[in-house]
């Protein structure tokens, strides 16, 4: 099992956000959660990279059978968690190539090849497209909204993790963009097929090219349903009250025809 | 390029023949630059310095201070078409200085970066005059405060009537590391109305946002500050790649 989430409540300023929640995901699948807004899918992926605006009310998670409730944001990085950003931020003054030599130099323990690093780096940059000279530049300061996307792929690409969580890396990437950060990833887990991954987002469209094992819809800090990439179409043709609605009426209708 | 470097009180002029001529007495430095140069400045000793930079001329300082045992007086003189980039990287204890920037000639242009990791109270004066037209300004302070230490900064921009098509542009912060209460007071005295004149001042902690996010890939919090301490000193800096490398180790090296 490479993500456990056991029974998880999680709160922030008293107000419960995830309830009960549970979710399993082995080496090697791809799961999908989509949600309306505030239905608490940002603040799972943060709960699970550990950050502590978020309080663990009850529940555990589990990163290859490792608890990790206690484990600080940067230990649970280098385990091999990983968070693409919804909302990258703009670092002024630490420059793209300062701030992942320092990441990789750590994640290798301060051994780092500057030449392999920089043929790592051209390799990437050139699979997504991007200007190299992005590698000079502050941390996604005057990045496009596409642009930032785009490095946050960058930065998985070279840290290699074990999971990767999405959290709406669809939003604000046009087509182009969108098949070409959709690429990496696929291309990223055939080389790694025990990567789990985890994508998060409102938008059926990043699923034409990512194709999920599960989706989930989550609603009010749970999972409500659970199914396979019809499940996604639906939601895509009917919205989220319909299908969530269409669901309890067939589980009302269940119950009818047992008794 | 003519070079000349101050390292305490001593002199050492690179065979920079008459580009440069320097003037020492009673604890006074005087460096008049002709040609274009940069000035190399070291823990120097000396109360006052007086630099003057000629028509025509681009002049580079560096100066590292670490020692701060004194208080210091500068004034920068810049004369017509002249452009001065004034680089000051301080990691000091208790110090005062007092700077005066004269933009005396014609389209003169002076960059100030001053980049200081305070470790106890110190206290900087800027004041720049704008004393012919078409002059500019870029004046950066950038401070960070450790333990109970604290930064002033005072900058006054001076812009007297007449001097049109003049450019004055301040950006003051300071990070707090400590508990220490610093202060910035960005004043601008300006007589004119065809000039361009901006001053933004703030106090504040590194971003918790940004060290979660340096922290999401793996770096932990202590080297995050250090890779938010570099970019902030270090950023608005103008100097060669090797120059930059020692700074970054001096950085790394400041406590938190």
């Amino acid at each position: 099992m490479l993500l456990k989430i056991e029974n998880l409540s999680v709160s922030i300023d008293g107000k419960k956000i995830l309830n009960d929640y549970n979710l399993q995901i082995n080496s090697g699948e791809t799961h999908v959660i989509m949600g309306p807004n505030g239905s608490g899918k940002s603040t799972l992926s943060k709960t699970i990279m550990g950050d502590n605006h978020y309080d663990i009310t009850n529940g555990n998670i589990y990163f290859n059978n490792q608890k990790i409730n206690d484990l600080k944001t940067d230990e649970r990085a280098r385990l091999g968690i990983f968070l693409a950003m919804q909302s990258p931020m703009e670092i002024e003054g630490v420059s793209n190539a300062d701030f992942l030599r320092t990441a990789l130099s750590i994640k290798n323990s301060g051994d780092i090849n500057l030449y392999e690093f920089a043929k790592k780096v051209e390799k990437a940059f050139s699979s997504l497209n991007m200007d190299k000279n992005m590698i000079h530049r502050s941390l996604n300061v005057g990045f496009s909204g596409g642009e930032r996307k785009k490095n946050e792929i960058l930065q998985m690409l070279m840290l290699e993790p074990k999971l990767i969580i999405l959290d709406e890396i669809d939003s604000g990437l046009d087509i182009d963009s969108l098949k070409i950060v959709a690429d990496n990833i696929n291309a990223y887990k055939n080389a790694n097929p025990n990567t789990g991954v985890l994508i998060i987002t409102h938008h059926y469209r990043l699923l034409d090219y990512i194709k999920p094992d599960y989706v989930h819809i989550m609603t009010c800090g749970k999972i409500t349903k659970t199914g396979d990439y019809q499940l996604a179409l639906e939601l895509e043709n009917h919205g989220f009250n319909v299908v969530n609605k269409l669901d309890k009426q067939s589980a009302i209708k269940e119950n009818t025809d047992h008794e | 390029m003519n070079k000349i470097e101050v390292v305490s009180d001593n002199v050492i002029l690179n065979d920079v023949k008459d580009s440069i001529t320097t003037y020492s007495d009673n604890g006074i430095l005087i460096i008049n630059c002709k040609k274009d140069s940069e000035v190399l400045l070291i823990n120097n000793v000396y109360k006052e310095i007086v630099i003057e930079v000629s028509n025509d001329v681009v002049l580079n300082i560096l100066e590292i201070k670490n020692d701060s045992n004194n208080i210091l007086n500068y004034k920068y003189i810049l004369n017509d078409n002249s452009k001065a980039i004034i680089n000051k990287f301080y990691y000091l204890n208790k110090y005062n200085e007092n700077i005066d920037i004269n933009l005396n000639g014609y389209a003169s242009d002076v960059i100030f970066n001053l980049s200081v990791a305070s470790f106890d109270n110190q206290k900087y004066n800027i004041n720049v005059y704008h004393n012919n037209k078409k002059t500019v300004s870029n004046i950066f302070n950038h401070g960070v405060t450790f333990d109970n230490s604290s930064i002033d900064f005072t900058i006054n921009g001076t812009i007297k009537k007449g001097m049109k098509d003049s450019i004055l542009n301040q950006d003051n912060k300071i990070m707090v590391m400590g508990n220490g209460k610093s202060v910035i007071n960005p004043n601008l005295f300006v007589d004119d109305d065809l000039i361009e004149a901006r001053h933004g001042a703030s106090i504040g902690k590194f971003s918790e946002d940004e060290i979660f996010y340096l922290e999401t890939r793996g770096i932990p919090r202590d080297i995050g500050y250090q890779l938010l301490m570099k970019g902030f000193l270090l950023n608005t800096l103008v100097v060669n790649v090797e120059t930059l490398k020692e700074l970054e180790t001096i950085v790394e090296k400041l406590r938190r």
